[in-house]
């Protein structure tokens, strides 16, 4: 019976932690001191509505009863103090009927001032029910004790019967003090069956205390429903918050990112060319050539957007497709060597157009310093890595000695991807650039933005 | 045997350049040239072999002149002109029955070529439009396709996907052990698809859109 947990004390019930005692985490309880507090006001109100929702079966099935009982008592004394008592009783039941009625009309909200008004009224009226019921021995003739003492044991398990069909607290409590005073009285003071009247008490007791404990593990079971439930509404609102801010948080990098793109891409080859324009110092096809230039960047950016592009893959496929035209105009033959590999997820963004300015840059390298004849680019699955390469057979340079802004760049970029990038260039022999990408399990956001 | 060329271009310079281009390559005729969407509808009563047609035009999209021309021309060659080639934009025109896309920034000679390529069967595909036809096509393989929309073929996937690996088509070609004409029919292939499927959608769209409204 007593699995509470967290939500009870010691007491058989939902009980609200003091506050007081501990300042600090008080705040940090602040949480579930106002849940405990709202979970207590809407178990009292379960269990209220539980018991209220088949009002119209407990009256009924009283006035039955009653009936009954008082039809085998008019028999059996054959007398009308039976239907008297009945008359009574009825009558009781009756009234508690119209204020359920009512009650049904109106249905205050859950720990509303005015709920607590009628479980108050409800309780006295089932209080004045308890007695009516058990005022049957007042009704019978006080000399025939065979007759009494039956009244009394059938009286006690009507009331058994009640208070098993489940009910709050308050209810149980009057129901059962109204009864057993009512009963006792009776037996002691109309039919001095003194015995039978403290038998009669001492059943009453372990009544109520057999309907407490089931009212309380019906309070754990609802209690522990609606702390289930008040986690997971906190657990999902916390990971909404997480999702909501990890988004943001991505989403202000890749703007950051591309902010930067703009900025030492075509941003300042922009303006370079509108200085050097301005100062007589560029020709019209210089111009246009710078034009160009950037207009293939913007291309780029706009093709690193692109949803469908984020396989590396496809995304050195446009590379392809959009610098068809430089590499075909430098008269460099290419090899394009593409394994077949399924897409592992995809590039964010940003880090699609990282992977598109490292190998634009590794390219645009070969065809502008090497003079090579052929230029081979290739992708490859090699373990759980992507190996793309970029080779070509012109001069080569002298790896260690040259570190242009090119360069460095790159390798900025391939420490943003997560890749490994290795330049082997042999003077004479050509140049041959490595990027090792690792597989996408996910496309996480484990970048650290570099661009400010 | 010349053939004709219509073209709707709103920007005056790029409109001018193309009907240069037009003017003097020898074996084109210009057919006319409109400025805007409404314009270019109505220039759709002459016949002609080709159209060019810009999609950003002031008074809505090209889209519908694409459509139009679709309709009442089939056996004229559409062609979208685009700034970025951006993707949604061509697989956009294609959808509606486009056959091919040139990048606005080309120099007149090029322009003149791959209307001339165009006209002659041959379609342009870039890695992107392959993946998202790819894309397109077994998302709907897998629920009951529409009846009438054919699924691509085993070889056009095949092309497909080596097109969006970057492959040109002579490439291609080479790879598939097949001529780079057959590519091309490939290609346009999976595009007129790509137009029914669109097409089937849309009036399944609108029979449910009838139902529901009662």
């Amino acid at each position: 019976m007593r699995r509470k947990g967290k939500l009870s004390g010691g007491s058989p019930e939902l009980s609200v932690p003091e506050t007081g005692d501990s300042a600090a985490p008080a705040d940090e309880y602040a949480d579930e001191v106002r849940f405990l507090g709202e979970a207590r006001t809407q178990i009292e109100h379960a269990l209220f509505i539980a018991r209220f929702a088949n009002w119209r079966l407990s009256v009924g099935g009283a006035i039955g009863v009653g009936a009954l009982i008082a039809t085998l008592y008019a028999y059996l004394t054959q007398q009308f103090g039976a239907w008297w008592w009945f008359m009574l009783h009825a009558g009781v039941f009756v009234l508690i009927g119209l204020m359920c009625l009512t009650y049904a009309r109106s249905m205050p909200g859950p720990g509303s001032a005015e709920q607590r008004r009628w479980l108050l009224a409800w309780a006295a009226a089932t209080a004045l029910g308890g007695a009516a019921t058990a005022s049957l021995p007042w009704f019978l003739p006080a000399g025939r004790s065979e007759i009494q003492l039956s009244a009394a044991v059938i009286l006690s398990l009507v009331l058994l019967g009640f208070v098993v069909s489940r009910g709050n607290r308050l209810i149980i409590c009057a129901t059962v003090l109204g009864h057993a005073l009512m009963l006792a009285s009776a037996l002691a003071l109309h039919a001095g069956q003194l015995l039978a009247a403290f038998l009669s008490l001492l059943f009453a007791a372990f009544v109520l205390v057999f309907g407490l404990r089931m009212s309380g593990a019906m309070r754990a079971v609802i209690g522990q429903r609606l702390y289930a439930q008040h986690l997971a509404a906190q657990l999902a609102s916390e990971h909404g918050r997480q999702l909501r801010l990890r988004q943001l948080e991505s989403a202000l990098q890749e703007r950051r990112r591309m902010m930067a793109e703009m900025h030492d891409g075509f941003g300042s080859a922009l303006l370079t060319a509108q200085m050097q324009l301005a100062s007589g110092a560029m020709t019209a096809a210089d111009a246009a050539a710078v034009l160009r230039e950037c207009m293939d960047d913007l291309r780029l950016m706009v093709d690193a957007q692109e949803p469908s592009a984020g396989d590396p893959g496809t995304l050195m496929g446009m590379l392809r497709y959009r610098l068809q035209r430089r590499i075909q105009g430098a008269g460099v033959r290419l090899h394009w060597h593409m394994e077949d590999f399924l897409p592992h997820g995809e590039l964010d963004p940003a880090r699609a157009l990282d992977l598109l300015r490292l190998l634009q840059e590794a390219i645009s390298n070969a065809l502008r310093h090497s003079a090579a004849r052929d230029l081979e680019i290739g992708l490859r699955v090699r373990g759980a890595q992507i190996e793309i390469t970029v080779a070509d057979n012109g001069a080569g340079f002298d790896v260690g000695g040259r570190r242009g802004r090119g360069i460095d760049g790159m390798h900025a970029r391939a420490r943003r991807l997560g890749a490994v990038l290795a330049l082997h260039s042999t003077a004479g022999a050509g140049t041959r650039v490595t990027l090792l990408l690792p597989l996408l399990a996910s496309t996480g956001a484990t970048t650290q933005g570099e661009g400010a | 045997m010349s053939f004709s060329v219509l073209v709707v271009e709103d920007d005056p310079v790029f409109r001018t350049a193309f009907v240069d281009a037009i003017a003097q390559a020898p074996d084109m005729r210009l057919a006319g040239s409109a400025a805007s969407r409404a314009q270019g509808l109505a220039l759709l009563a002459r016949t002609a072999d080709v159209l060019l047609v810009d999609l950003a035009l002031p008074d809505g999209s090209g889209i519908d002149v694409i459509r139009e021309a679709a309709a009442t021309q089939p056996g004229c060659e559409v062609i979208v002109v685009t700034i970025f080639g951006d993707e949604q934009h061509v697989f956009d025109a294609i959808a509606a029955g486009a056959t091919g896309y040139l990048l606005k920034d080309q120099p007149p000679a090029e322009i003149v070529e791959q209307i001339r390529v165009l006209r002659a069967g041959g379609s342009p595909i870039s890695p992107v439009i392959a993946r998202r036809l790819l894309a397109r096509f077994a998302a709907e393989a897998a629920p009951a396709p529409p009846a009438s929309a054919a699924p691509l073929s085993e070889r056009e996937i095949h092309v497909l996907q080596l097109a969006a690996k970057g492959y040109s088509y002579d490439e291609i070609a080479a790879l598939m052990h097949v001529s780079p004409h057959t590519v091309q029919t490939y290609v346009k292939r999976a595009y007129r698809k790509l137009q029914v499927h669109t097409k089937v959608e849309a009036l399944a769209e609108a029979r449910r859109l009838r139902l529901l409204g009662g």
